[in-house]
């Protein structure tokens, strides 16, 4: 019990406000206004909810919404209630100089910037993968087709019969491979002249007109039928997706929005996720080979195409001529360590491989896709 | 301390940008390791600190939100609101229906987010108003949707068949339907615009967008805003704002230059440079009979208050 304090009182009734008198004891206050009525609150009904910046009125609510306030707005005030009253009664956070918080501050700093980045390199990769465990094939499909739609909208498919026939054929050679697969594997030419191929979610694989005309063998085709497949089956293209969401969520919350939610959900861009990322490609790379062995193609094809690619990125200079679609679906990180590591691994496997049907030949099949 | 009926009725902001900083950081560490849960309370932090430090005739305001009631609000939104818009996304492409049905769809699609718009603008206006109290006593909204709708459709019917002119009009019309409905307490607010003493102004601003490089909608923005605060009245006295063009634009000049420059670290720091000029600005002309208000009982659902968060049409603060 101290000398008395001078506030003002709300009773929650009318907005005037009336000149108190505030004696402050050990489990309460007496609040006595100028007419001499007096009223007592318990320190374990009363919330501070002002008064926690230095030159803050102290505002003390009591009961449920609406009962009563007292502000008070001599800070020494605060210091005395929290020298009185037990801790927890009062929501109690101690009156804090600047310089605390300048600690606590650089501290969350700290903090905030370290969880980021855990959340970021760890937190994301671990989220989506697991979220992409559970995505149905029928949703992956249907992302898919939706994808499709948007390319096959502006280009025209390749599709005479004989050079689908060839192609239907190298499908099921590989498919044969991987016969517990739930993803029905379907290969479509668009008259697109880079040269590229899409594995989209769910099982629909796009070849341009241009990576076709590269091919010189029906094996070279097929290692690159290998390596998309492979990027189906491991579904690459909706981890991205699911990872893409995860982060956008992650920086709407970063920003404090509550929208994250709709964000996340909402931020699965179809075009956003063909991005795979080089483990994924790599992965793509290896099972691809695995892929070829196993169907008894000869993997030669794959090596060889590759080194093609490279040769013809470094003569061209890759980039100077990269068109939007290129950039768009810009997939393949061609380039000699990557042949290095393919022709590495394609020596391995016992099998002797088949050869793929030459009739008619692969120079005429290629050449059925007319550049419109 | 200042006897109670001579205060001045007068707006002022004593935060400071350090201590809102303080809350932004806590709150991103929180938000963090929750995994984002924890926005709904960072919100309500937030306005906390800032409603705390706005002071108008002597007494700070209070924000009684709960950052339960966001998450509830928003959740309600997602299944009440947010299911019929995703049904109608994706509906034709389920039905692998053609392009009329597609095109129906999409048609209904915006009908459906005009009439949300408006039931969010509502229910978040009404939700916000009633967790906020000044002197104890609560505000409280009582518009319905349905008359916005009204507004918001006339309004657009307007403006477009006038080519624009009528814009000015739709604006006052629309502030004038919330401050109309809003309430201190038992004292209802008053609004006696009508907006056409902007619509010359508006043609004019429009002429010199060109010629002064955008520059004279900062005059704009700060005659409308006078004008709007100049016919807003409680208890039978005008407000008044003393908000000038230059001073505007050198508000946000100043704010824009700090968050470049600091890559948004400045962002609490011109918050509170904000909300300092906003109510350094505004003053009430003379003092209201607070004798005569009472409290009123109204509450409500922070469900249009997570609408307007899920439609993306979250104005901020406040």
């Amino acid at each position: 019990m101290g000398e008395p304090w001078r506030g003002w009182f709300l009773d929650g009734q009318t907005p005037e406000r009336r000149a108190v008198t505030v004696d402050v004891h050990a489990s309460g206050l007496r609040i006595t206004t100028d007419d001499g009525a007096s009223r007592v609150w318990w320190f374990s009904d009363v919330r501070q909810t002002q008064g926690f910046d230095r030159g803050e009125p102290v505002r003390l609510e009591h009961g449920d919404d609406d009962g009563g306030v007292l502000i008070v707005d001599d800070p020494a005030f605060g210091q005395a209630l929290h020298a009185m009253s037990s801790p927890g009664a009062l929501c109690a956070r101690r009156l804090r100089g600047a310089g605390s918080r300048a600690g606590m501050v650089v501290a969350s700093v700290v903090l905030a910037l370290g969880l980021t980045v855990v959340l970021y390199q760890w937190g994301l990769p671990i989220a989506a993968a697991a979220l992409t465990a559970a995505v149905p094939v029928h949703w992956e499909e249907q992302l898919g087709e939706q994808a499709f739609a948007l390319i096959a909208a502006s280009n025209r498919p390749c599709t005479d019969p004989r050079l689908e026939a060839a192609i239907t054929y190298i499908t099921s050679r590989l498919t044969r491979a991987v016969p517990h697969t739930p993803y029905h594997f379907r290969v479509v030419v668009l008259d697109i002249a880079d040269v590229n191929a899409v594995a989209l979610p769910g099982g629909r694989v796009v070849i341009f007109r241009g990576l076709l005309a590269m091919t010189e063998s029906p094996e070279m085709l097929a290692g690159v039928l290998g390596h998309e497949f492979q990027h189906v089956i491991h579904r690459h293209a909706t981890r991205a997706i699911v990872r893409q969401a995860a982060l956008s969520g992650l920086i709407s919350a970063l920003t404090q929005d509550a929208r994250w939610v709709a964000r996340a959900l909402g931020g699965a861009s179809v075009f956003g996720a063909l991005q795979y990322g080089r483990a994924a490609e790599e992965e793509a790379d290896r099972e691809g080979l695995r892929m070829l062995q196993a169907a008894g193609i000869d993997q030669q094809g794959m090596v060889a195409f590759f080194r093609k690619i490279a040769v013809d990125d470094d003569r061209s200079g890759e980039g100077s001529s990269a068109s939007a679609w290129q950039r768009l679906f810009a997939t393949h990180p061609a380039g000699q360590s990557r042949v290095d590591t393919l022709s590495a691994l394609a020596t391995t496997g016992a099998l002797r491989p088949s050869p793929l049907p030459r009739s008619p030949s692969w120079d005429e099949t290629r050449a059925l896709c007319v550049p419109s | 301390m200042p006897p109670a009926h001579t205060t001045s009725w007068r707006a002022a902001f004593h935060g400071q940008g350090f201590s809102l900083f303080a809350v932004f950081v806590t709150n991103l560490v929180l938000i963090l390791v929750t995994l984002g849960v924890y926005v709904f309370w960072a919100k309500v932090r937030v306005r906390r600190y800032l409603f705390s430090q706005t002071e108008f005739g002597g007494d700070r305001f209070a924000f009684h939100g709960r950052g339960a009631e966001l998450l509830v609000g928003m959740l309600k939104a997602v299944v009440i609101f947010g299911a019929p818009i995703a049904v109608l996304r994706t509906a034709p492409d389920l039905l692998g229906a053609g392009g009329l049905v597609t095109g129906a769809c999409s048609m209904v699609a915006s009908i459906v987010a005009v009439i949300f718009v408006a039931v969010a603008k509502v229910g978040a206006r009404r939700y916000r108003l009633t967790r906020t109290s000044w002197r104890g006593i609560r505000f409280a909204f009582h518009g319905g949707a349905r008359a916005f709708l009204r507004i918001i459709l006339e309004g657009w019917t307007f403006t477009i068949l006038t080519l624009g002119v009528y814009y000015p009009v739709y604006l006052t019309r629309s502030h004038g339907f919330m401050v109309r409905h809003s309430s201190f307490g038992t004292a209802r607010f008053e609004f006696d615009g009508d907006g056409k003493p902007l619509v010359l102004d508006f043609l004019y601003t429009l002429l010199l967008t060109l010629p002064t490089l955008g520059l004279v909608w900062f005059w704009f923005v700060a005659r409308k805003r006078r004008y709007l605060w100049a016919h807003t009245s409680i208890a039978g006295v005008r407000f008044r704002s003393t908000i000038t063009g230059a001073r505007l634009f050198g508000l946000v000049a100043g704010n824009v230059a700090a968050i470049v420059v600091t890559l948004g670290l400045a962002w609490p720091w011109t918050i509170v440079r904000s909300a300092r000029f906003h109510c350094a600005n505004l003053s009430l002309d003379g003092a209201v009979d607070l004798g005569s208000i009472r409290q009123t009982g109204d509450r409500a659902a922070a469900t249009g208050e997570g609408l307007l968060g899920l439609l993306d049409l979250d104005m901020g603060m406040v």
